[in-house]
């Protein structure tokens, strides 16, 4: 699994540090070390950014390490956090786009105030995210489209979603 | 041998909810070993048949004003002890089994079943023992039946019968008596997985857990005293 990522089905309220979370079947209680593993699987750090971002200045660096480790892997077993490189993707919540006539996309990001205009490629990258198609299939229908080297375009779409990721214009969804 | 009646759950006045059973002819023995039964399976009836709520698997007790210590835990914790305990001190019987909560007020729905009482709970209570029909004693009953009537003549509340504290008890020989707060996350996530129809509640299961577990601070008490347990409770709600 390289970028954890919570599922989307999974309800949850935070109560006083804690998360309460409800899958639709079961509830869970996730607690001190747990709820900080959980609010930092994001779909954008990888395994060791989670582990890294919640070990950050533990005085025994290797216990830690070995303990969020453990966490994670019993959240994905819980099966409350996936594949987030399987993920789809949507704009975020205030996110506004408008499209020009020869297909280019301008993004305004609300509360950042980031304002974007996408190249031809990373506009049409942003079509297919937004339609609800995850990263191998928005690489696919640009090679089927424009015949270009699969790799290349892999690498091209990689690149543009975590761009936007970073903006805070897209976040990952299953 | 047992009829079972129940009145309309949905906005019945708990005074008209009531059991019958006819004897038959049996012993007394079998006939309160049969009441016990025919209780619990009232209590599946009533779970079925509640209007959607909260509805935990907690006895609950009051004071005159609505004040109500609730008290959930798995079968075995000691939740009908402490409520007994707490009406012998003037508390008023909300229930020992179901204690349902409204998923908007977070009010309490009295479900005054008659209150079971285990085997190892019985010689605290040694005027609440089973009576034969001829006004003699029963021996050998594991699980006492107790009619409402035999608990206490406490008036109703005066008002909305309200959680003031959510306590998660915990029967553990040896312990002696402890009362630790919980956290809210805790306590919705407990009281959830002691809730039945959950899913029919009409808002997510966590907004409604959440909001009971704000607004009663929650305590997970461990005891094998039952008086000094009984003081605890009574200062929560002090």
């Amino acid at each position: 699994m390289s970028r954890p990522l919570v599922r989307r089905r999974c309800e949850q309220r935070e109560l006083a540090g804690a998360f309460l979370l409800d899958d639709g079947v079961n509830l869970h209680l996730l607690d001190g070390v747990a709820a900080e593993v959980w609010r930092s699987v994001d779909g954008r750090r990888d395994r060791d950014g989670v582990v890294g971002a919640v070990c950050d200045g533990a005085p025994d660096l290797v216990a830690a390490t070995r303990e969020v480790a453990a966490f994670l892997d019993r959240l994905v077993d819980a099966d409350l956090v996936g594949d987030g490189d399987a993920g789809r993707f949507e704009p975020t919540a205030g996110t506004g786009w408008v499209e020009s006539d020869d297909g280019g996309v301008a993004l305004a990001v609300y509360g950042s105030g980031e304002r974007l205009v996408l190249s031809p490629g990373a506009s049409a990258v942003w079509e297919l995210a937004v339609s609800g198609l995850a990263e191998a299939e928005i690489a696919s229908a640009l090679h089927s489209e424009t015949g270009a080297d699969a790799h290349v375009l892999g690498d091209l779409v990689a690149q543009v979603v975590l761009e936007l990721l970073d903006v805070g214009a897209l976040r990952r969804v299953w | 041998m047992f009829r079972a009646v129940l009145a309309d759950w949905d906005g019945t006045p708990a005074a008209s909810r009531r059991v019958e059973v006819a004897p038959g002819d049996c012993s007394d023995h079998a006939f309160h070993v049969g009441l016990s039964i025919a209780v619990s399976r009232l209590n599946l009836v009533v779970t079925a048949s509640a209007s959607p709520g909260l509805m935990l698997h907690a006895g609950a007790a009051a004071r005159p004003d609505g004040a109500a210590v609730v008290l959930c835990g798995e079968s075995g914790s000691g939740k009908s002890t402490l409520t007994a305990g707490l009406v012998a001190r003037g508390w008023y019987y909300v229930t020992d089994e179901i204690t349902w909560i409204d998923p908007v007020t977070t009010e309490l729905r009295a479900y005054r079943k008659p209150l079971s009482l285990k085997i190892g709970s019985q010689p605290l209570f040694p005027a609440l023992a089973p009576v034969a029909r001829d006004g003699g004693s029963v021996s050998g009953v594991a699980n006492w039946t107790v009619a409402v009537d035999r608990l206490e003549h406490a008036a109703p509340p005066t008002g909305s019968l309200h959680p003031v504290a959510l306590v998660f008890p915990t029967y553990r020989a040896g312990a002696g008596v402890s009362l630790e707060p919980m956290g809210p996350a805790e306590a919705a996530w407990r009281a959830g997985t002691q809730s039945s129809r959950l899913r029919d509640l009409e808002e997510p299961v966590v907004d409604v857990l959440a909001r009971v577990a704000r607004r009663a601070p929650a305590w997970q008490l461990v005891h094998d005293d039952h008086a000094r347990a009984l003081d605890l409770l009574e200062e929560l709600a002090a």
